[in-house]
């Protein structure tokens, strides 16, 4: 990640942050005291904020002032600045896994629908999309979302008595 | 009864030994499961325990309780998603090492150092549960609090190279976990008129969105299909050799000591000990900059002080009859149940059933142990299995365990939205274990304070006068400032040498 896109990041996370913080802490004036509770229900929720208000104004500041700020070590994602041919078709991948998997939560929501058939199409669906494509994998995809679907039914439902969307 | 007889007589009697299998099967299959946690389990089986006997409930459910906490380690290595916040730090290290083609060592580490946590918690629940559950009493809201604030300073400061960032996110999990109604008081706070939020967010979902979901999404979009990773994938390592014991052996003793002395305070449980025993593993580690990129030490040192826990938190339930944790407070009410009151008492009037719990626990422990050793290499093959099979089912199982918890569709989108905050915050480079860590522990942080200032008048002073606060405290101000202090060093080291 280059040092300038770094630092922009870093702004708009210290910004996200203060933001966040000057609406909670906003928020805090609205919660009433009882007589029995002299600090009150936004007491530290107060002192959270006003501290996060403080740490975000201070990573904007030293973003402006271009002093670096270190990250985290455990970083997941390795070298995704250098866009190679299949960083298109891997976004486009994401992009399909966050519709679908956003179109499963939502057919879950529709009482009519149940458990096992939208759960059949999601785990086929997006273990094709995730696979090679070929003839072959539609074929394993469609099998494994119906045996995984059925198993977690059975295990989930039957034998563990949790209930399922 | 004797210890050693109850524990031949739980051998030899093929029921209890159904249950004491049957108990840690059924906990690691739900300490695998997403949504499902140990003490829900146990609360599951609570009605079961009406058929049965004292002992035989005492059994099951110490069973259950062990297999749950050890099942963590094997979702929390291979698809860094933590069951329960115990396995937090265990999925840093523990999928670093799986992911670089280590599945069978990572697990293989932990399972041994949950044995041995495990062992040494069933020496301490035996030889010095009372004189330990003492000290558990004197920790009052002050000590609770400091220490919790300590815990997170601490993960703030190891969580990656800026204290600033890790902090930040230890206070932004604090501030979401705020919205609900208010434990102390009943008030409604912070929910922005919106009613899905009335009931808080769940730490379920969070956990799940946080770390699961979105290491799905950024594996997808950093490629690295992993046919390679498939192709370097090894097995070995399951099993640790004797020169591993003794080469881990201080750190497991060390972390197992830290997991029983955090065990026994009330209400503060597993992810707490974890923390500490691997920040202390990371400061006396010879290799520091490997935590976080698969230390083998940083999994034992989570691990040991994971399981040790467990005996830990029974402690204080069996010496004063005070329940540690949600596990604890379920095995007190069954007890109760079967007109049993926990306590010193109990030693004189039932002194088998402290001896069914010892015992089990000993016993739970070895099981465990065999079960895992077996389950790894099981479970391990799924590093070696294609993305496009594993994504999917983990986006599914995190679905449901995201459901699971209260039977709200909202904690799934909860999840999703989750997801969506942790892909943020590692694109900006800011650690989520304190994110996880401040919203986790920020009801216990809440709950203690607001005790202690309302016991002192709301007078902050008292904080410093107690001694062990005081020395929490300074540990945290210690872990926080000595980065800055060794940069600014480091600094005025090199402006010298240039100088010169």
């Amino acid at each position: 990640m280059s040092e300038r896109r770094s630092r922009s990041l870093d702004a708009v996370f210290g910004l996200a942050t203060a933001g966040i913080a000057a609406v909670f802490l906003f928020e805090s004036r609205s919660v009433r005291k009882t007589p029995f509770d002299s600090l009150g229900a936004a007491y530290l929720p107060r002192l959270v904020a006003a501290a996060l208000l403080a740490l975000g104004l201070l990573v904007v500041g030293r973003a402006l002032l271009g002093l670096k700020i270190e990250g985290s070590e455990v970083l997941l994602l390795g070298g995704r600045d250098g866009a190679d041919a299949g960083t298109a078709r891997r976004t486009r991948t994401a992009l399909g896994l966050v519709l679908l998997t956003l179109s499963y939560v939502c057919a879950l929501q529709l009482a009519d629908m149940g458990f096992l058939l939208p759960t059949i199409v999601y785990l086929a669906g997006a273990s094709f999309l995730l696979s090679t494509r070929s003839r072959r994998d539609a074929v394993v995809a469609a099998a494994t979302g119906a045996g995984l679907a059925l198993a977690s039914e059975l295990i989930f439902k039957t034998v563990l008595k949790v209930a399922l969307p | 009864m004797t210890l050693v007889e109850s524990f031949l007589t739980i051998l030899a009697a093929p029921s209890s030994l159904l249950l004491m299998v049957g108990g840690v099967f059924i906990g690691i299959i739900v300490g695998v499961l997403p949504g499902i946690t140990a003490g829900m389990l146990m609360a599951l089986a609570l009605p079961f325990t009406f058929a049965l006997d004292s002992v035989s409930a005492v059994i099951m459910l110490v069973s259950m309780f062990v297999g749950g906490a050890s099942g963590g380690l094997i979702t929390a290595t291979l698809m860094r998603m933590p069951g329960e916040p115990n396995a937090i730090m265990t999925c840093l290290d523990g999928y670093a090492l799986a992911k670089s083609g280590n599945p069978g060592r990572a697990l293989g580490l932990g399972n041994a150092a949950s044995i041995v946590g495990g062992a040494l918690s069933w020496c301490a629940l035996v030889l010095v549960s009372e004189p330990l559950a003492r000290i558990g009493v004197v920790f009052g809201p002050w000590e609770t609090f400091a220490l919790v604030c300590m815990a997170l300073v601490l993960i703030s400061s190891l969580s990656g190279r800026s204290v600033l960032k890790g902090l930040i996110s230890g206070l932004l999990g604090m501030l979401l976990a705020v919205p609900g109604f208010d434990e102390s008081s009943g008030i409604k706070r912070f929910t922005f008129d919106q009613h899905w939020l009335d009931a808080g967010l769940d730490a379920m979902p969070v956990m799940i969105g946080l770390f699961a979901v979105s290491q799905i999404f950024f594996d997808v979009l950093d490629g690295g299909d992993n046919k390679d990773a498939a192709i370097r994938a090894t097995l070995r390592g399951v099993f640790l050799s004797i020169g591993d014991y003794a080469r881990h052996g201080v750190n497991m003793v060390r972390s197992s000591l830290i997991g029983i002395g955090i065990g026994i305070l009330p209400g503060v449980g597993g992810a707490i000990s974890s923390i500490v025993a691997y920040t202390t593993a990371r400061k006396l580690s010879k290799h520091p900059e490997k935590f976080g990129h698969g230390s083998e030490e940083a999994i034992i040192a989570a691990e040991s002080a994971n399981n040790a826990t467990t005996g830990g938190t029974l402690i204080p339930l069996l010496a004063l009859g005070i329940p540690a944790g949600l596990a604890d407070t379920i095995l007190l009410g069954a007890l109760m149940i079967h007109n049993l009151q926990p306590g010193p008492m109990l030693y004189l009037t039932n002194p088998e059933i402290i001896n069914a719990v010892l015992a089990t626990h000993l016993g739970a422990h070895i099981v465990m142990f065999a079960m895992m050793t077996g389950g790894i290499y099981l479970f391990a093959r799924l590093m070696l299995l294609s993305r496009a099979w594993i994504f999917p089912a983990v986006l599914m199982f995190s679905v449901v365990g995201a459901y699971a918890m209260n039977n709200r569709m909202d904690d799934v989108w909860i999840m999703l939205a989750f997801g969506a905050v942790g892909f943020g915050l590692e694109t900006v480079r800011v650690p989520l274990a304190p994110f996880l860590i401040g919203f986790i522990l920020q009801p216990l942080a809440e709950k203690s304070l607001r005790s202690a200032l309302m016991g002192s008048g709301g007078d902050w002073s008292e904080l410093l006068d107690r001694p062990i606060a005081a020395s929490f405290l300074a540990v945290g101000f210690l872990s926080l400032t000595l980065p800055w202090v060794r940069a600014l060093l480091a600094r005025q080291r090199r402006r010298r040498i240039a100088a010169l």
